[in-house]
């Protein structure tokens, strides 16, 4: 509890700072900590000896007892209390590395590093297969992908979108288009070798943002079906409002339909740190019907 | 003495002498020939027997007189000693042989014609009874087929009328087992197919997509099935659609893609 106490503490802190943090902000952020907790007597003979920062990693010193030991699962306790605070999310999100040293005197009586992947709010685990087969806005396509635990499934408001994945204000969608005509896997595969084909393709797909900047695009394969995979980021504009939007997306050529698999957030760390995620979900796509 | 022969038109008799002639049941237009007259000639033109011809009353009304061509066809042979002098006149049944034969042709492929008729209403009958609507919307391959034409610049007429049902094919009697049939084809008027549902229950999503557009492509291009040869397996034409068991959509779709754009260059 009394960790716990510490880091709301220097959570508080953090949250002054903007969202992506460079070493420079790291640096500035630990010199204020270092103020605020130098000498905080934090309980049982543990007192605050001082906050500093390198490169990208903060570390905080602690002066304990000599009778003190560290308790077998102190680096959990910690990581679980900076959940529960809040500010893990902000060191997974900005990227930053922080190292708990515990001194006797001169002398180093342990130390906890906690890399910032370790404090990932996300779960990035799969759970149950969602099919979209028989779905009244699916046109005829029958597919099934797996659902992140802990997210919720949402049917789609506008009209192609068939289903949505939501969490947190984060939203992976599945949204399919009439193709012009039936198209087979090889002549799909033929005319991607075509950069302008693809590269008109992007960005009709990426229209309804302004000023799109292309991040990456390439062709790859989801369940034997070509797909572009590109990743723009732009302004969108909702009831008067501009934001900036990322958007990392799928388009799966399938038979006489185009499907999107598309996930779309602000565009701050918070997406990136997402982008495995919907990388897997986007892995476990499966068109059943070519298997019978 | 000159020796006559005359003629039917059928027949020739002969030889006669004149007095024997006489005696003969003749026509003033009754052809005639003997030695060293180029041809049959009618008794009238040859002057050496107006006294016979004025024995003959003229004819009432005109009879079958053989025609010149005829006679010349028949031109008699050198006798030979060994003929009987003379032979009465007989009647040929030849030719009403050769008229009842045909009428007996033209009579046995009418009937044949109108049993076939019967036998096809019939059948058609027999297919409306068996049919019915069932739970798939066919509606949505006639507009995929029709965009797809679209799409290689052919424009057919799209009628009014679309009858696409099930009907127990199965269960049609002198049939073998047919999955599909278009009874629009060369009739532009209307799209008429029936689906067999017990094929359709079997047949996997591109099969069924072969079937379809195989049936529209008879209905609505009037196109015909391609020969059950092995060089045109796999093509949407080929009959034994039952034998694409393995095929998948790409099969399907890049072989209508074949057919249209032949068919767009035509």
């Amino acid at each position: 509890m009394r960790f716990l106490i510490l880091h709301i503490f220097c959570f508080l802190s953090l949250t002054v700072f903007s969202q992506t943090f460079s070493e420079s902000d790291i640096k500035k952020l630990a010199e204020q900590v270092n103020k605020q907790i130098k000498g905080v007597d934090i309980g049982n003979g543990i007192t605050a000896k001082g906050c500093l920062s390198i490169g990208r990693t903060l570390i905080y010193q602690y002066e304990v007892p000599g009778y003190w030991e560290a308790p077998n699962n102190i680096k959990e306790e910690i990581i679980s209390n900076l959940k529960t605070a809040g500010a893990a999310k902000t060191y997974f999100l900005n990227n930053i590395d922080v190292d708990f040293y515990y001194y006797k005197g001169n002398s180093l009586a342990k130390k906890v590093s906690v890399k910032s992947n370790e404090f990932s709010t996300f779960n990035i685990e799969l759970g149950e297969y969602v099919s979209i087969k028989d779905h009244p806005k699916a046109k005829e396509v029958n597919l099934k992908l797996k659902v992140p635990v802990g997210w919720d499934v949402k049917e789609g408001d506008r009209p192609n979108i068939v289903k949505k994945f939501t969490n947190e204000g984060n939203t992976y969608l599945i949204l399919i288009k009439d193709n012009v005509t039936f198209f087979s896997r090889k002549q799909i595969r033929e005319a991607l070798q075509e950069d302008n084909f693809v590269k008109d393709f992007v960005q009709e797909a990426s229209s309804f943002l302004k000023n799109p900047q292309f991040i990456d695009q390439s062709i790859v394969t989801i369940d034997t079906y070509p797909t572009v995979q590109f990743k723009v980021k732009g302004k969108m504009e909702r009831s008067g409002l501009t934001f900036p939007i990322i958007m990392k997306c799928w388009v799966v050529f399938y038979e006489d339909k185009i499907i999107f698999l598309q996930a779309m957030g602000v565009d701050n760390s918070e997406f990136r740190a997402l982008e495995l995620l919907y990388t897997l979900i986007t892995n476990s796509v499966i068109f059943p019907e070519q298997y019978n | 003495m000159r020796k006559y022969f005359y003629t039917d038109g059928v027949s020739k008799f002969g030889p006669f002498s004149k007095d024997e002639l006489k005696s003969q049941q003749l026509k003033r237009s009754t052809k005639v020939w003997y030695y060293g007259l180029e041809k049959w000639t009618e008794m009238s033109e040859i002057s050496d027997l107006n006294d016979i011809i004025s024995t003959i009353p003229p004819e009432i009304k005109p009879l079958n007189v053989p025609t010149e061509k005829n006679i010349q066809e028949t031109e008699p042979k050198p006798l030979d000693k060994t003929i009987p002098v003379y032979s009465k006149p007989k009647k040929s049944n030849l030719s009403k042989w050769i008229i009842g034969f045909a009428i007996l042709i033209i009579i046995s492929f009418i009937i044949f014609k109108l049993v076939q008729k019967q036998t096809e209403a019939n059948l058609y009958k027999e297919i409306i009874a068996n049919s019915y609507d069932g739970d798939v919307d066919f509606d949505i391959y006639v507009e995929k087929f029709y965009r797809d034409l679209e799409l290689y610049g052919i424009f057919p007429k799209k009628p009014k009328t679309t009858i696409i049902k099930f009907s127990k094919l199965d269960q049609i009697d002198n049939t073998t087992h047919i999955h599909g049939l278009s009874l629009g084809h060369n009739d532009d008027n209307k799209i008429e197919i029936y689906i067999n549902p017990s094929s359709w229950q079997q047949f996997t999503k591109p099969m069924r997509y072969f079937l379809m557009y195989h049936e529209l492509a008879h209905d609505v291009l009037n196109l015909d099935d391609l020969d059950n040869k092995a060089i045109n397996e796999g093509k949407l034409m080929y009959p034994e659609i039952s034998s694409y068991e393995k095929k998948n959509m790409d099969d399907f779709i890049e072989s209508f893609h074949a057919l249209f754009e032949e068919h767009s260059k035509k």
